[in-house]
């Protein structure tokens, strides 16, 4: 009987800085050799005949999206809803800036409006400051309709237009949220979803949250990176 | 001679409330009923890992696509036909698919309707949903690594998973239905 393995618990043993820093150093290839030298067969999997290759990645070390603990890309001059241009040296006096790509098409963006609004609001007097950014070039999405979400619903944050989608590939952006959370250096803190269910109701782990609580006690998050959900962004 | 008066009266008002409904056209009870018939038509099996592979391997033999989808990605919505097509096309040519919805269980009605409307209710296909539904644990669970939906899986006759397609910003262009569709002719061809 045929047999499949998957690579998600590669991913896992992946996840910490070093790690993916040292791989990455080896190239794409080397670091699927490791990761299959590294695997630690799931049960299910024990006795696999077979072992399956990697997602396939094409090789472009240029164009490695940035992971936990390296400096963040740099926003410059990006339109946002209040028609200035904004960027991340704005933000100088931020103890903490959470980046999170959001659009207004995507029905999981729309279940974290209420979220982020009320995470802006929470954490603002302690110096942290959110900047969502939105890259889809859709109608629903552009500028106009940006404006008409904010004012809908109360954005008390920047949101920023970006249609070149530069900044969404710059830091690997793939989903509507993703969220990435940069510390007082602007390194790289936390990676990835803002908790754990699109439906309020159902969150039991507030991964943001809790990463801008380390990173305000000067500790780096216990989880820093999950994966994102979302919809796929629409990079042309 | 009370319990004869509450009887008239109750049945008078069921027969006003169901002329009340026939006259909005669509009452709720058929809006329920069309969302069962839905789900009658298509089974969404619960799936998690263990699941999904125990279905994988009933599939030996056979080259497999999994079109990973939720119904609320709308690229993914518009490209279940597609994957259907293929199901229709290559069936009879060892090809088997597969969809695995990323909804959550209160949406599995939903996905149903959906599924239907795509025709992956006959043609072969299997209709799985995640377990863990719309979060996290599902992407990991099944290795979508971007997060990104729809994301689609090809494995050949042996079992391997030999193609991913997936969402990548460091790639200039991203996958197309077109080429889900020309790397199963190229595994059917092995």
């Amino acid at each position: 009987m045929a047999r499949r393995i998957e690579p998600h618990r590669f991913t896992t043993l992946l996840e910490t800085r070093d790690m993916k820093k040292a791989i990455r150093s080896f190239g794409v290839g080397m670091s699927m050799a490791i990761a299959a030298a590294m695997a630690v067969p799931s049960a299910y999997a024990a006795d696999a005949a077979t072992s399956e290759v990697a997602p396939e990645k094409k090789e472009q070390p240029d164009a490695t999206p940035p992971a936990v603990g390296d400096p963040a890309p740099a926003w410059d001059d990006l339109l946002g809803i209040d028609d200035e241009k904004h960027s991340v040296g704005d933000l100088i006096e931020a103890k903490a800036i959470v980046v999170v790509f959001t659009c207004n098409h995507c029905p999981v963006a729309v279940a974290y409006e209420d979220r982020l609004v009320e995470l802006a609001a929470d954490y603002k007097k302690n110096g942290v400051e959110l900047v969502a950014i939105n890259v889809n070039n859709m109608e629903a999405d552009k500028l106009p309709a940006m404006k008409e979400r904010a004012k809908e619903k109360g954005f008390e944050f920047d949101y920023l237009y970006d249609p070149s989608q530069r900044i969404g590939r710059a830091y690997g952006a793939m989903v509507t949220p993703h969220v990435f959370l940069l510390d007082g250096t602007r390194q790289i803190a936390y990676i990835g979803a803002i908790d754990d269910n699109m439906n309020p109701e159902k969150v039991t782990q507030h991964y943001l949250r809790d990463a801008i609580d380390a990173v305000l006690a000067g500790s780096q998050p216990q989880i820093d990176t999950t994966k994102p959900v979302g919809c796929g962004i629409r990079y042309e | 001679m009370n319990r004869c008066r509450r009887r008239h009266v109750a049945a008078c008002g069921l027969a006003t409330c169901a002329l009340l409904l026939a006259a909005i056209g669509c009452s709720p009870t058929e809006k329920a009923q069309t969302e069962s018939a839905a789900q009658n038509l298509v089974q969404l099996a619960l799936a998690d890992r263990v699941e999904f592979d125990a279905v994988l391997a009933r599939l030996a033999d056979k080259v497999v696509l999994v079109d990973c989808w939720a119904t609320w990605c709308l690229p993914c919505v518009e490209q279940l036909p597609h994957t259907v097509e293929l199901a229709k096309k290559h069936g009879s040519n060892g090809l088997a698919v597969v969809t695995l919805s990323f909804d959550d269980r209160n949406m599995s009605d939903r996905a149903a309707k959906v599924l239907v409307e795509a025709g992956a209710g006959t043609n072969g296909v299997t209709n799985l949903q995640s377990r863990f539904g719309a979060s996290p644990e599902s992407m990991d669970a099944f290795a979508i690594s971007s997060g990104a939906l729809p994301a689609y899986k090809l494995y050949d006759r042996k079992g391997t998973l030999r193609r991913t397609f997936e969402l990548d910003p460091t790639e200039n262009q991203q996958f197309t239905p077109q080429d889900v569709a020309v790397a199963v002719n190229e595994l059917l061809a092995e």
